[in-house]
C-alpha cells in the first residue's frame, strides 16, 4: 500500500509527462490540463490500492489510466471529469502565454506540420470541425454554429477526426520522447 | 511542490492538501486529545448496499440523504469530561432544545414525530429518528450551539431477537471556526452547490487540520443500529479506552465515543445471557462496517451479522435476482429492460453478471454477494451510442466493447466472496492492490460467431481466463488491470489463436484482419447495426468461466 504523502512525490514527478502527453495527442493545452487532472483524480482515488515497488511500475500504471482517458475522451469528445468532481477539485484556468508555454514544452510544432499533411486525408467534414476547433480554437458552439450542424455532431467529428489523427501521428509524437 | 507550470502547481497543491490529510488521518487512532465539542458526524454510506435499494425508489440516489452542517464561527474548546461512557435520560428541556436545533427551520413543526432513541451522554444529547424509512441522528452539544443531522440510510432489521443489525456506516468529524478560511470555503461550496455532504477529502482535510492543532475541536465515532428484541443491553470494548455502554431502547441501539478508534468487541445482553462477540476493524477507507465472516442470522458467538436473506423461492435464482436488481439500479433504463431472459448470464462464485439487450442497446450489469450489491453497470460503447453488433464471422469474435458507464461503480472487484475476503485490513489491502488499478472494470465483452464454443483469454504471464459464451456473446472478466495478450477460439473446426491489441487499443483489431481473415480473432466491426432484443433471444444456460489462480 503506497503511502499518501508518496502520491505527492509521484504527482511532482510524472504530472509534466502526463500533461505534455495529453497535449501531443489533443493538440488542446486545456483538454490536455482536464485529462491530467482527472487522471491524477483518479490515481489519487486507487492510490492506496498501488504497490509502489518500482517508479517503473507505477508509471505504467499512470499510464495505463491516462491512455484510458484518453481513450474515452477521443470516443466522447469530451473529458471526463467524475473522479475530480468527487474530490471536489478544481482545474486552473491557463493563461494564454500559458497555453504557448505548454506547446512550446510539448513540441506541437512539430506535430501540427505533421498534422497538416494527416488532415488532409481526413473526410472533409471531419477536416473542416478539427479546422475550426484545432486550429481557429473556436468554442464548440460557434464550430456547430459555421458547420451547421449541432454540436454534439461538432464534438464527435472532432473527437472521431483527433482520433484517426492520433492513430497516424502517434509515431510523430512518440519520436518526441520515447516514454510517452 | 515544484511544478514549471502554474496550472500543475496549482492542481498539485490540492493534491497535497487531500495527501496531507491522509496521513495524518491514518494515525488517527493514536490520538486521543480533545473531543468534539462541535461535531458534525458525517456518512460514508454503504453504496453497494444503498444502490439496489435505493434505485427502486427513484432516479437521484443522494437525494435520499440529507446532510444539514451548522459551520461555527466561534467557540472554545471543550474538555473530555464533556462526556461520559454511560448514557442517561436526558431531560424533556434538553431533548427540545436538540430537536430544535437539529430539524426546526422558523417556527415549522419538524413533522418527525417521537423518536425512537434518545441519550444524554455528558454535555449531548442525540435523537434517533426514522424519516421515510432512513435513519436520521441528530446529535447536540450543549457546550456549544453545534448540532449534527444526518440521514444515515434505508433501515435494515435486526436479524435475530438476540442479534444486533450491523451498524449504520459512519464517521464523524469536528469543524469550527477555526478552520482555515479555505476549507471552510469549500466546505460551503459544496454544501451550497447542491452535495449533500463534505466530500471525503474535505473531510479529512478537517481533521489533518484539528491534528495539526489549528483548531482544537475533536471528533468522535458513533455507532447506530437495530437491535433484536430480547436485546436488552449492548457494550462495547476498545482497547485503550474504557468500556462504552450503549443506549438500547426500541430496537434500536446507539454510542459514540470521542476517540478514534473502533471497538474491538461487543457485548450483547438478552434475557438468556450474555455473550461476547470480536468486531470487524472498519475498512480503512470505507469505515463500513460489517459483520464478522460466517456469521449468518442464528450463528453462535456473533453480535452482528448478514443482512438477512431474503425469503427464498424456487423460482428465484441468482441470475433473475440479479437481473431484478439491475432493473431497479436506475430508472434511466427502458421500461422493458432486464424483463425478459438476458441475452448472456455469468455466474462465478458469489458474482453474478447478466447481459440485456434491449432495443438493439446492450447493458452489462454485475453483481456480488446476494446479488442485490451491483458492482459494475455498464451500457456498451460503440461510439457513446451502445448499439450492438454482430460478429463478422461465424468463427470469429467482434472487438470487445468498451465499457460506457451508465451509473455503475465502475471499479474492480476481486472474484473472492466479500465473506471470505481476508480478515485484516491490511491483508485486504494486499489482495485489494491486485483488483484495483484506478477505477476501471477490465472486461471483456463482445459477440461471437455462431461457430464460436470457446473463449480464453491469456496474458502476459501465461494465466488463462475463460470466457463464458451463450448466445452469439462471451463475457469474462478478471481482478487484475492489465490487458490480455491473446485470445484463443475454438469452434467446430478447431482452435486458433491470435494476439491481441492493449490499451486504447484494445477494441481495435490487429492490422489487416478483416472477415474471413485467418488468424485474427477479432476483425473490423461491420457497418450494419444488428436490432438483437431480448425477445429473439433463446433461454440461456448460466455458465460458470474458470480462472487459473493468479
Amino acid at each position: 500500500m503506497a503511502p499518501a504523502s508518496a502520491f505527492i512525490e509521484f504527482y511532482e514527478r510524472d504530472a509534466e509527462a502526463v500533461l505534455l502527453f495529453f497535449t501531443r495527442r489533443t493538440l488542446d493545452v486545456e483538454v490536455a490540463l482536464d485529462l491530467t487532472a482527472e487522471t491524477f483524480a483518479q490515481a489519487w482515488r486507487g492510490w492506496r490500492r498501488v504497490r509502489v515497488d518500482s517508479v517503473e511500475e507505477v508509471q505504467g500504471w499512470l499510464f495505463t489510466i491516462a491512455r484510458r482517458q484518453l481513450g474515452r475522451y477521443l470516443r466522447r469528445g469530451e473529458v471526463e471529469r467524475r473522479a475530480l468532481n468527487q474530490l471536489s477539485f478544481s482545474v486552473p484556468a491557463l493563461a494564454d502565454d500559458e497555453i504557448a508555454e505548454i506547446e512550446r514544452a510539448a513540441g506541437l510544432d512539430a506535430v501540427r506540420l505533421a498534422l497538416g499533411v494527416e488532415l488532409k486525408k481526413l473526410g472533409d467534414e471531419q477536416r473542416a470541425a478539427l479546422q475550426l476547433r484545432i486550429v481557429e480554437e473556436l468554442p464548440y458552439p460557434e464550430v456547430a454554429r459555421r458547420l451547421g450542424t449541432t454540436e454534439p455532431t461538432a464534438r464527435a467529428r472532432v473527437s472521431r477526426g483527433l482520433r484517426a489523427l492520433a492513430v497516424a501521428l502517434e509515431p510523430v509524437v512518440c519520436d518526441q520522447r520515447s516514454m510517452l | 511542490m515544484n511544478q514549471r507550470f502554474r496550472v500543475l502547481q496549482e492542481l498539485g497543491e490540492q493534491f497535497e492538501h487531500a495527501s496531507q490529510a491522509a496521513d495524518l488521518a491514518e494515525s488517527r487512532s493514536a490520538w486521543t486529545g480533545t473531543w468534539l465539542p462541535a461535531i458534525v458526524l458525517r456518512l460514508s454510506i454503504s453504496r453497494r448496499r444503498f444502490w439496489p435499494v435505493v434505485g427502486a425508489a427513484g432516479v437521484a440516489l443522494t437525494a435520499a440523504i440529507v446532510t444539514t452542517v451548522v459551520l461555527l464561527s466561534s467557540g472554545a474548546p471543550a474538555a473530555a469530561a464533556g462526556w461520559a461512557p454511560v448514557p442517561t435520560t436526558p431531560t424533556p428541556a434538553a431533548l427540545a432544545t436538540a430537536v430544535t436545533k437539529c430539524y426546526k427551520v422558523g417556527s415549522q413543526d419538524t413533522g418527525l414525530g417521537e423518536p425512537v432513541l434518545t441519550e444524554a451522554r455528558g454535555e449531548s444529547t442525540a435523537a434517533i429518528n426514522v424519516i421515510d424509512g432512513q435513519v436520521a441522528l441528530c446529535l447536540y452539544n450543549s457546550a456549544l450551539p453545534a448540532v449534527s443531522i444526518d440521514r444515515i440510510g434505508p433501515l435494515h432489521a435486526a436479524p435475530g431477537p438476540d442479534q444486533l443489525g450491523v451498524p449504520y456506516s459512519e464517521y464523524a468529524a469536528g469543524i469550527s471556526g477555526r478552520l482555515p478560511a479555505w476549507l471552510r470555503q469549500q466546505i460551503h461550496k459544496e454544501l451550497t452547490s447542491g452535495a449533500k455532504r463534505p466530500t471525503r477529502a474535505t473531510f479529512k482535510a478537517m481533521m489533518a487540520f484539528h491534528q495539526q492543532g489549528t483548531f482544537s475541536d475533536g471528533y468522535g465515532y458513533w455507532v447506530v443500529g437495530q437491535a433484536g428484541s430480547d436485546v436488552s443491553a449492548v457494550t462495547f470494548a476498545f482497547t485503550g479506552h474504557e468500556t462504552v455502554t450503549a443506549s438500547v431502547q426500541n430496537g434500536w441501539y446507539f454510542a459514540w465515543w470521542p476517540w478514534l478508534s473502533d471497538p474491538t468487541s461487543v457485548t450483547v445482553i438478552t434475557s438468556t445471557g450474555t455473550s461476547t462477540s470480536v468486531m470487524k476493524n472498519a475498512s480503512p477507507d470505507g469505515l463500513e462496517s460489517r459483520p464478522y465472516p460466517a456469521c449468518q442470522p442464528g450463528s453462535n458467538g456473533c453480535a452482528f451479522v448478514n443482512t438477512p436473506p431474503a425469503p427464498s423461492t424456487t423460482s428465484t435464482s441468482p441470475v433473475a435476482t440479479t437481473a431484478q436488481s439491475c432493473d431497479e439500479f436506475t430508472d434511466a433504463l427502458p421500461p422493458d429492460a432486464f424483463a425478459g431472459q438476458p441475452v448472456l448470464s455469468y455466474v462465478h462464485g458469489a458474482y453474478t453478471a447478466v447481459l440485456d439487450v434491449t432495443g438493439g442497446v446492450g447493458y452489462i450489469c454485475l453483481t456480488g454477494g446476494d446479488q442485490k450489491d451491483i458492482h459494475a453497470f455498464y451500457m456498451l460503447d460503440d461510439e457513446s451510442l451502445g448499439r450492438v453488433r454482430s460478429a463478422p464471422g461465424p468463427d470469429q469474435l467482434s472487438v470487445p466493447y468498451w465499457p460506457h458507464d451508465g451509473g455503475g461503480t465502475g471499479r474492480p472487484i476481486g472474484m473472492t466472496p466479500k465473506s471470505q475476503l481476508p480478515e485484516t485490513p491490511a491483508q485486504r489491502e494486499a489482495t485489494s492492490a491486485r483488483l484495483d488499478g484506478g477505477g476501471y472494470g477490465p472486461y471483456m465483452l463482445g459477440q461471437a460467431g455462431s461457430d464460436v464454443a470457446a473463449v480464453t483469454f491469456t496474458f502476459a504471464n501465461g494465466q488463462a481466463v475463460a470466457a463464458t459464451v451463450q448466445n452469439g456473446w462471451y463475457f469474462a472478466w478478471w481482478p487484475w488491470t492489465s490487458d490480455p495478450t491473446s485470445v484463443t477460439v475454438t469452434t467446430n473446426s478447431g482452435t486458433s489463436t491470435s494476439p491481441m491489441r492493449s490499451g486504447t487499443d484494445l477494441d481495435r483489431p490487429l492490422p489487416g484482419c478483416q472477415p474471413g481473415s485467418t488468424g485474427c480473432a477479432f476483425v473490423n466491426t461491420p457497418p450494419a447495426l444488428s436490432t438483437h432484443t431480448t425477445s429473439t433471444t433463446t433461454t440461456p444456460t448460466p455458465s460458470t468461466a474458470t480462472t487459473t489462480t493468479p
